[in-house]
């Protein structure tokens, strides 16, 4: 890369002395072709009309990323712009000194139109690390059909004992309830951590990942654990779900065989993909079930639990890297990815052109949300979230008590500071 | 010799049918995984996913051929190909001579050195590809085939460096008498009489540096940076999103893939099999 | 202390001695030898060592002292190593509520290396050593799961093992009984695991064996036959006997494969379910790469490093004892 760019330099000076082109290398992880069509086309785009700006864009596949990243950052040829889910591993990386703050380098616009929580999402210690792109967020998605036959409503499943009761009606109906991928674990944590949502909320939560009093040994999460156990002890999970990936399970629920399937909004995709027939559950079979509510629960009914992704920059990135990421998410660009239902952008008014309603609704969930809990695997970093997703597919398992699981947590969090 | 007397007495020795069977048996038993990758290829991930031993809905060879006409297909497997044949022949080299001199040359520390080249089996290789990792960079050997085939090749001396010595260590006396008769030098004993006889040992190991070197993804992930330079193991890459894998198009992509190992096998296998020329022994 | 495995001198006497410790007074073969061409050794050496030795130690042994030594340090791999931690990884390590299953786990795939695999692997190299068509295929096809990718083995036994779709639920209808999920249930997945293990790693002993058995002079076992030496004891008193060797080496990789084994483990049921299905490696991974604690990871590859170097120790001492009964 660096010879290119010296070598481009070396013509550039030969033919126009006064015009030299900087690279700037963009590391993502899109592995969907019609989305990196989008994103390469946007680069084009951006060179044609920076000509002094060459876009290089390099793409690693998910596990391989994170294998990789380490020591990418610490070679020669790291990206100056690569993906990221903020939240601790993002921190673990701004504190070693690997990153470079953007602060000084954005303008107003840009921290408008991403908004509040966008901007929150990567920031640390009140510095800038990066721009957000994109929001998901973890809903139960419903098979209409199912839930009419043994006669639930999505109504029903308003509270956590609405949804006990109806897993109930739904396993007397001889239909499995809930499909989940638990051998990858990550499907598994979704549920502890939202009822932490909604038990302990945003306060308590922010208290004891600082460890805090009694941490994550508080009421609230060992509640979480509990419910969460009263759920398992239904067996509403399909057969062999501790054996299941998340692909298996989302097949499993877009065959048509689950009720519910709790999973975040790629999963309107990806039901389809990996069901039998390739079809998976249309729109009209497609309910959404927001995650119950908890009565007596400190967070808010509206918290959302999901991701803030983006895009973040290497210590040596040029100003002209961040120039192009603000160009890159501004509304126009980003609704390009609204309208192919990839992603829901962040960008205020890109997803205004949204057509599709579940993105639309999801979209809404999260703007009315107080507060948008990210991921507990990835906020927590890969340590204590680690621990956050193996203690969820015990208690999955019921190989663990919840007062085990929440002293875990605690534990962890206390080692890592 | 009569070639036809010994045919006949090599005949008495042939599988018997006791053997057949359990042969049988375990190729069942090796068989069944496979023949499900080698026919995923020619699946959906619907049909994979609740069908996988059954014959495929459709033969259609359209995967393999979207595979083979990606225009980064054949310049992965080229470059697999060339650092895994660079690893085998400097493994090959680099262990055999150092085997030949602990086994045969007495020298001071040589029982320290043996121990010391056997540390290379004992520690887990997973965590030390971060500081092997910066070894490289700081040699300036990243991104580079060169880098992974001299990191290759040096994992893989502790196992060839036992197998040779092993080996070396169980020719016959008579052989190195000869040689000295001839005034012999030690490299010269090496080169004309161990090398020689050793095929069978020297293709078995080729094989099994072969392999590892062409399944290696993680040396190759952190070493490699420029698209143009993978190997196979990192072309599968695309197949791989982050929340949904094509494990149809990846099937048979490994379908494809395993084959330039097959055929690596089938040449050494002609070595390891012709074992010590009759002659040579009684030489 | 010796990590060669010290193999017995079988039938044909090695050149030189092959351990100066173990034997009293030098084999008059290698004095000569020694004396012979002791001159023009140190060609030989200069020609033949220092390569290996330079790049072995420059890109094995310096980063394993390296990883080592971040088992002392809180490290998460960015930055300068500063935090000193003394002892306190290993502490984590040997309390580590999966850790004790993990290091079990270890040793029952040591022991079905050793009790399943050695075994089959022997008795297949002793039906395919004749060189024809049809055995020739078979050769290569009991070598073709080790040629595969560990990925791709994982990947085809999770269809192998998949309760509602696999072949495992099938076999179990026919013998009308149901199979649970293999790979979901904690006391069929080490099994499940350990069946994998055996069919991906039988055919690496086997072409060890076979090359072996390939360096069998012929007229050995020809004129056994010729004096109407049966079969099963041609097999017993000519060929085992002639590969014990190999097979003695073989023991030393099963055993020492089995402690590190780890790239089969994760695609196949990733340690779960529960943790109940970790190897030292694989937990090693799991809890201490993947988390970024480069220090628990470099305090259990320490950890496992010591058991390694004991069980070869032992495994040496065994072999010498037994050779002076």
């Amino acid at each position: 890369m660096k010879r290119l760019v010296i070598g481009a330099g070396l013509l550039a000076l030969s033919v126009v002395p006064s015009v030299s082109a900087e690279t700037i290398d963009w590391l993502h992880i899109e592995s969907v072709p019609s989305t990196v069509e989008i994103m390469e086309a946007a680069a084009k785009e951006y060179e044609t009309a920076n000509p002094d700006v060459k876009i290089n864009v390099q793409f690693l596949e998910n596990e391989a990323y994170k294998a990789k990243l380490t020591t990418l950052l610490q070679s020669d040829a790291a990206p100056d712009i690569f993906y990221s889910w903020g939240g601790g591993v993002m921190g673990d990386q701004a504190k070693a000194g690997v990153l470079r703050t953007i602060g000084e380098a954005t303008g107003d616009e840009i921290r408008a139109a991403i908004g509040g929580a966008g901007i929150n999402a990567f920031t640390r210690d009140d510095a800038l690390y990066g721009l957000a792109q994109n929001v998901s967020e973890v809903v139960f998605w419903g098979n209409k059909e199912l839930l009419d036959k043994a006669g639930v409503s999505v109504e029903d499943m308003k509270t956590w004992d609405g949804l006990l009761a109806s897993v109930k009606k739904i396993k007397e109906a001889g239909i499995t309830p809930i499909a989940i991928g638990s051998q990858d674990k990550w499907p598994a944590h979704f549920y502890w951590s939202y009822l932490v949502v909604r038990l302990a909320g945003q306060d308590a939560f922010d208290a004891a990942r600082t460890g805090e009093g009694d941490g994550f040994g508080g009421d609230p999460f060992v509640k979480a654990g509990e419910m969460f156990l009263d759920l398992v002890a239904l067996e509403p999970f399909q057969e062999g779900h501790l054996a299941a990936d998340y692909g298996t399970a989302s097949g499993h629920f877009g065959d048509g065989k689950a009720a519910l399937h709790l999973m975040g909004n790629w999963d309107y995709k990806n039901q389809r993909k990996s069901s039998e027939s390739g079809e998976g559950l249309s729109d009209d079979q497609l309910v959404i079930v927001p995650f119950p509510t908890v009565a007596g629960g400190a967070g808010d009914d509206g918290d959302t639990l999901g991701g803030i992704n983006g895009w973040i920059f290497h210590r040596d990135a040029p100003d002209s890297a961040v120039k192009f990421m603000e160009w890159y998410l501004s509304k126009d660009v980003q609704a390009r990815f609204a309208e192919s239902a990839t992603y829901i952008p962040i960008t205020r008014g890109a997803s205004d052109t949204m057509d599709n309603t579940f993105f639309k609704e999801i979209s809404g969930h999260i703007n009315d949300a107080k507060w948008h809990a990210i991921f507990f695997d990835q906020e927590l970093g890969a340590d204590v979230g680690g621990v956050v997703n193996d203690i969820s597919v015990e208690l999955v398992d019921n190989a663990i008590s919840a007062q085990e699981a929440a002293e875990l947590v605690k534990e962890a969090v206390q080692d890592s500071q | 010799m009569a070639q036809g007397v010994k045919f006949q007495k090599m005949r008495r020795m042939e599988v018997s049918p006791f053997q057949w069977l359990g042969l049988a048996v375990i190729s069942l038993f090796v068989i069944i995984p496979l023949y499900a990758t080698a026919l995923g290829g020619f699946k959906s991930l619907g049909e994979l996913r609740t069908k996988p031993f059954s014959l495929p809905q459709s033969w259609d060879p359209q995967r393999f051929i979207d595979i083979a006409s990606e225009s980064t297909f054949f310049l992965t497997l080229w470059n697999s190909l060339l650092v895994s044949t660079a690893t085998v022949l400097l493994t090959v080299i680099l262990s055999s001579m150092t085997a030949f001199a602990l086994a045969h040359i007495r020298f001071f520390g040589r029982r320290l050195l043996t121990n010391f080249l056997m540390l290379g089996l004992l520690f887990p290789a997973a965590t030390a590809v971060l500081p092997l990792f910066l070894k490289l960079r700081d040699l300036g050997l990243l991104d580079s085939h060169l880098g992974i085939i001299l990191a290759q090749t040096a994992f893989s001396l502790s196992f060839s460096i036992l197998l040779f010595h092993n080996f070396f260590k169980e020719l016959p006396d008579e052989l190195f008498d000869a040689a000295r008769m001839d005034h012999c030098g030690y490299v010269q004993i090496y080169w004309y009489i161990t090398l020689p006889l050793s095929l069978p040992i020297i293709a078995t190991v080729s094989v099994f540096a072969f392999v590892s070197s062409w399944n290696n993804f993680l040396l190759p992930l952190v070493v490699l940076n420029s698209p143009e330079k993978y190997t196979w193991t990192l072309g599968i890459m695309q197949y791989r999103g982050e929340y949904s894998t094509d494990w149809t198009k990846i099937l048979a992509y490994l379908t494809l893939t395993i084959l330039p190992a097959i055929a690596f096998f089938l040449a050494a296998q002609r070595y390891i099999i012709s074992g010590l020329t009759g002659g040579a022994v009684k030489g | 202390m010796t990590v060669t495995p010290d193999l017995p001198q079988s039938r044909i006497k090695s050149v030189s001695d092959s351990d100066p410790i173990e034997t009293a007074a030098p084999q008059k073969g290698a004095a000569i030898l020694k004396q012979r061409f002791f001159g023009k050794s140190s060609v030989a050496l200069v020609l033949f060592i220092p390569l290996t030795l330079g790049l072995f130690t420059l890109l094995v042994v310096v980063p394993m002292i390296e990883a080592a030594s971040f088992s002392f340090y809180d490290w998460n791999g960015y930055g300068p190593m500063t935090d000193f931690a003394g002892l306190e990884n290993y502490g984590d390590v040997l309390t580590h509520r999966h850790f004790s299953k993990a290091l079990r786990n270890s040793f029952l795939v040591i022991a079905v290396s050793l009790c399943v695999q050695l075994p089959l692997a022997l008795w297949a190299a002793l039906a395919l050593v004749q060189n024809n068509w049809g055995i020739s295929v078979i050769r290569t096809l009991f070598f073709l799961p080790y040629m595969l990718a560990e990925v791709a083995a994982g990947l085809m036994w999770r269809f192998v093992f998949d309760g509602n779709y696999g072949v495992v639920p099938a076999v179990g209808d026919m013998f009308g009984v149901s199979l649970p999920f293999v790979l979901g249930d904690k006391f069929w997945v080490m099994p499940a695991i350990m069946l994998v293990i055996v069919w991906k790693y039988f055919g690496f002993h086997m072409m060890i064996y076979i090359a072996a058995l390939q360096s069998i002079p012929k007229d050995v076992i020809e004129a056994a036959r010729l004096d109407g030496v049966s079969r099963w004891k041609i097999i017993w008193h000519v060929q085992i006997p002639m590969i014990r060797s190999a097979i003695l080496i073989t023991v030393f990789f099963a055993i020492i494969g089995a402690l590190q084994l780890f790239d089969l483990i994760i695609p196949l049921s990733g340690g779960g379910p529960s943790h109940s299905s970790h190897t030292i490696v694989s937990f090693l991974y799991q809890f201490g790469i993947t988390r970024m604690k480069l220090g628990f990871g470099g305090a259990v590859s320490v950890i496992l490093f010591v058991v390694c170097v004991a069980i070869t120790i032992g495994y040496r001492h065994y072999l010498t004892s037994r050779k002076w009964d």
